[in-house]
């Protein structure tokens, strides 16, 4: 696809490998630029963020990343797959703190709308040395931190299926002070057409209204010689649940409910710099099927501090560490007692630079106390060498990682085992970076190979009695290639194209038998697609902008022995947006046209879930410049 | 199908209905031609399936229903029945029964429910019972346009389960999650309870046995404490309790300890073979456990097929990978297997 594009083009190439080194990469917790990280990290900035307002981060990754998003179809759940492991064992972080559900251990991405986030990165691999436990695949990294600027922006969309959004937001920041708030309403009926194979007919999806609201403000001021920061963040979602769509009948509903305080303060004292962090949060989540005469109440808060310190004891030595520590409790009506965990965390993450700075070392080191399941040690080692300065990077990562169990698998009423222990892996990974200058208009180049084996996996199983209990049963392997491409060209006069694309190859397999006659041994890990390619093309010219975004993901198995009589087709989405953008002195208006599934595909992602067809939506937004 | 063949099919189909609640008539031996499978599936997934099975070839159709109507059977395998020419399959999650032609499984129509049906009982050739899981309840649907009556439900016991049909009375095993000890007796000629009868702690199935008795599976409780602790102190042993199907009177009970799940009925061996824990013997005559232990394992689903003087069990591999049907001697001797669906649960056995 590129080579037709430079073809055609002919133009002049834009390396962007500047534009990479400005990323801050956060989602490692290296402060590296973006080449010289151990490991691959695909960052999604608020410029394209922008296109895909109106998404939920759960959408945007679906497009955007090399994750396999398990969406259940609009109005329903959305979680994350990460190198074949489970939407437990990736790490969801806003701002740094863990918000995977401590009850679940997993975050609905449905849930998260794009439009309050700045940028998302994405660390394949990113060690438990850098945040805690919980990523075996990795981190998904959510900033919600603003450019400097003065404006107030209003923002209206509507489209298919009784879609409805309404959006504020404003920006003002001085030197001194910075202030920001983002706020949506969303609303939609969710009532879309599609093709009940079950009974080979049409339907239109019933019982399916979702209604939400997110808020999140921050403040900003100078203190001498730090900076203080202050995010809030309210979210509120009220779902009609649907069911699976042999379902007629459904009466379930769901509601997710979420307040989460961030304050940071971060200070230089000579040469040192200090950082403290203090985290507030209670989400509830409650559910409620009348048939089944059900009404789960479940309410978790948290609170967190950490204090960071980053001290440059020579040009190639800079110290890194963090002390922190989090008490979590949970009341839920589906345990006995309310329930809590204290954890108490020691970091020391130092950058090593040798060779003038051309080979880089990151060695980590974490201790993780656990007042209900014990000390878990994670050591990690990174490294990263150019090989050729500013064109070819070698990198790769060896790292042992943890994942806790979650309170449901520990307390659950009828079935927690309070014997749980956490998950483990040891991983390792190694990649190839490329920036040529100009040949192609290829601006990068990735390709990573990854190994990893994870032992303690948890996994629920029906006991004798018929009830569900979970024990550490599961031990299984993972091992892929991940590749990126991206070709950026400028064509005369004014036209600029982008082209990034990005392929996944996984193989996740149970390795030894769970039980006697276990027939999962070898074979790929059910709901993993072995191949998943992305492709995005981006069109600029004047005022107006497109976006094309094509994904192909492989056929999923629905049982432990990749039948194909138990799978689900492979699929194919192509979305296109195209955007006009006209500024009349103090006042910026956008007008957005999109259409989803623009090929018509009928297809379900989760047995008996169907994703919508062909769909349209449009937006307006006035902004005011200050 | 044309008019002329069905004389033919009457005369020369015999129909073995394995299956607890079935007519349980051990037939002349003739050639056994297939045994369907039924197969629960995964809650999940809502893959439940009918296998097919050739014994003469060894040769399985693994979603035989999906190969015969181009479509999944879509949903969580309840029951399976057998009468007359259909064979009616009821299905939670998509809350449907599935009513197909026994010989082809081709479809002849589907029953879609507003409730959580759980199993199936024909009473007239217009009119079927569909008991209801939730809301302890019978519906009476209409067997020639295959949808629900606008008749009142039939009020029985907490979570009906199993039911099985002698004469007018159709029998309705109560389970009630190991809190309900009753089988509601329902008049067919009115739709009315007759009776109620009590019997062990959590009657699931009922299999009628040639002398129109019912044998009466109650899987017992597993007790919890107020903190959802397991409390075995409390729990309450399953029992077998055999019903005059005539008179609706208990003539007898075993208690079996454990909690027995399924059973089987040789009618001419006079022995009822049981699932608890491991397969244990029965003594048809004289009520008492003949042998503790037949087979040392426990399995999802068994069946008695008379035409070979065997037993069929259904060897489950938990909810995300197929199943296995072993096929066993009397003596306890595993003679053959076969490949079948997700937790294989109900056995058919169709005769030449």
């Amino acid at each position: 696809m590129f080579l037709f594009f430079y073809q055609v083009a002919h133009g002049q190439t834009i390396a962007d490998t500047l534009q990479m080194e400005e990323i801050e990469v956060l989602a490692t917790r290296i402060l590296q630029p973006l080449t010289y990280q151990p490991t691959n990290v695909e960052v999604t900035d608020s410029t394209r963020l922008s296109f895909l307002k109106g998404q939920s981060i759960g959408e945007v990754m679906a497009t955007e990343s090399s994750l396999f998003i398990k969406e259940h179809g609009p109005g329903g759940m959305a979680t994350a797959s990460q190198r074949g492991l489970s939407s437990e064992q990736i790490q969801v972080l806003w701002e740094g703190i863990p918000i995977n559900s401590p009850t679940i251990g997993q975050t609905d991405l449905s849930l998260l709308p794009a439009n309050i986030f700045s940028e998302i990165q994405l660390s394949s691999g990113a060690p438990s040395t850098a945040f805690g436990g919980g990523n075996l695949s990795g981190a998904l990294y959510l900033r919600s931190d603003w450019e400097a600027g003065k404006y107030f922006s209003a923002r209206q969309r509507m489209g298919s299926y009784g879609q409805w959004q309404s959006s504020l937001e404003g920006r003002y920041s001085t030197e001194a002070l910075q202030v920001s708030v983002h706020s949506m309403y969303d609303y939609s009926e969710n009532d879309f057409e599609f093709y009940n194979r079950a009974y080979n007919r049409t339907e239109k999806r019933e019982h399916n209204r979702s209604e939400g609201y997110n808020m999140m403000a921050s403040i900003g001021k100078q203190i001498n010689n730090g900076h203080w920061k202050s995010v809030f963040w309210v979210a509120d979602k009220n779902n009609q649940i649907p069911g699976s769509i042999l379902k007629t009948d459904s009466k379930s509903r769901q509601e997710d409910q979420a307040l989460r305080w961030l304050s940071t303060y971060e200070r230089q004292i000579g040469n040192a710099e200090l950082s403290f962090k203090n985290y507030l949060s209670r989400a509830e989540l409650n559910y409620f099927d009348f048939d089944m005469d059900t009404r789960s109440f479940s309410t978790n808060k948290r609170w967190m501090v950490s204090s960071d310190l980053k001290y440059p004891v020579a040009e190639q030595l800079l110290l890194k560490g963090e002390i922190s520590g989090a008490l979590t409790g949970v009341v839920s009506s589906n345990y006995p007692i309310d329930k809590s965990r204290n954890q108490f965390s020691l970091l020391a993450n130092p950058e090593v630079m040798l060779l003038d700075h051309r080979l880089r070392i990151y060695p980590a080191l974490r201790m993780d106390a656990y007042n209900d399941f014990g000390t878990v040690v994670s050591p990690s080692l990174g490294v990263n060498h150019e090989l050729l300065p500013d064109k070819l990077f070698l990198r790769g990562q060896l790292s042992r990682d943890f994942n806790p169990p979650t309170f449901n698998a520990l307390y659950w009423g009828q079935g927690g085992n309070p014997d749980l222990k956490a998950e483990r892996s040891n991983t390792g990974e190694a990649g190839i970076t490329i920036t040529p200058e100009q040949f192609l208009g290829i601006s990068s180049i990735k390709l990573t190979g990854y190994y990893s084996q994870i032992s303690n996996g948890i996994r629920w199983y029906p006991g004798d009695d018929g009830i569900y209990t979970p024990s550490n049963i599961e031990e299984l392997n993972t091992k892929g290639v991940e590749a990126e491409i991206k070709n950026t060209f400028l064509v005369s006069p004014g036209w600029q194209v982008s082209i990034q694309q990005s392929g996944i190859l996984n193989r996740t397999e149970i390795m030894t038998p769970r039980f006697s006659g276990d027939q999962a041994v070898g074979n790929q890990l059910r709901y993993t697609p072995q191949w998943k390619y992305n492709a995005s093309f981006t069109l600029q010219k004047d005022i107006f902008k497109g976006l094309i975004q094509y994904r192909w993901v492989s056929r999923r198995f629905t049982t432990d022995t990749e039948d194909l009589r138990d799978s689900l087709d492979p699929y194919q989405v192509l979305d296109v947006s195209v955007r006009a953008k006209k500024r009349l002195q103090a006042l910026e208006f956008t007008l957005q046209v999109g259409v989803k599934n623009l090929l018509d595909a009928n297809y379900e992602i989760i047995q008996w879930y169907a994703m919508p067809q062909r769909n349209f939506n449009l937006s307006l937004t006035a902004t005011y410049h200050l | 199908m044309k008019i002329r063949y069905i004389p033919f099919l009457l005369l020369t189909t015999v129909i073995l209905s394995s299956c607890l609640g079935d007519n349980g008539n051990n037939p002349d031996p003739l050639e056994l031609a297939t045994v369907y499978v039924s197969n629960e599936g995964n809650f999940g997934d809502a893959n439940g399936t009918i296998t097919s099975y050739d014994p003469e070839s060894g040769s399985t159709l693994k979603a035989a229903f999906e190969d015969a109507n181009g479509r999944p059977l879509a949903g969580i395998m309840q029951s399976a029945k057998i009468r007359g020419s259909r064979m009616y399959i009821v299905l939670n999650e998509a809350n449907k029964i599935e009513v197909v032609d026994v010989r082809s499984l081709e479809s002849v129509g589907t029953i879609e429910m507003s409730t959580t049906p759980t199993d199936f009982e024909i009473v007239t050739e217009e009119v079927g019972y569909v008991s209801n899981l939730y809301d302890g309840s019978i519906t009476i649907v209409d067997l020639e346009n295959f949808e629900e009556t606008d008749e009142e439900r039939i009020s029985v016991g907490s979570q009906p389960r199993s039911m099985v049909r002698i004469g007018n009375f159709v029998y309705v095993a109560n389970s009630g999650s190991g809190d309900d000890r009753t089988v509601t007796v329902i008049n067919g000629n009115n739709d009315t309870v007759e009776e109620t009868i009590e019997v062990g702690a959590g009657p699931t199935e009922i299999a009628r046995d040639t002398g129109n008795r019912l044998w009466v599976v109650c899987n017992g409780k597993i007790a919890y404490d107020e903190n959802w602790e397991r409390d075995p102190e409390n729990d309450i042993p399953g029992s077998v309790h055999i019903i005059d199907g005539q008179t609706a009177t208990v003539v007898d009970s075993i208690e079996t300890g454990g909690h027995p799940t399924d059973i089987a009925l040789n009618n001419d061996g006079a022995e009822a073979y049981l699932i608890d824990e491991t397969v244990s013997v029965i003594n048809m005559n004289t009520f008492e456990i003949k042998e503790d232990t037949l087979i040392d394992r426990t399995f999802s689903g068994i069946e008695y097929m008379p035409t070979e003087g065997r037993l069929y069990v259904g060897d489950s591999k938990g909810y995300s990978q197929n199943g296995q049907a072993i096929i066993y001697e009397l003596d306890g001797t595993a003679i053959d297997s076969f490949s079948v669906g997700i937790a294989p649960k109900i056995f058919h056995f169709i005769v030449n």
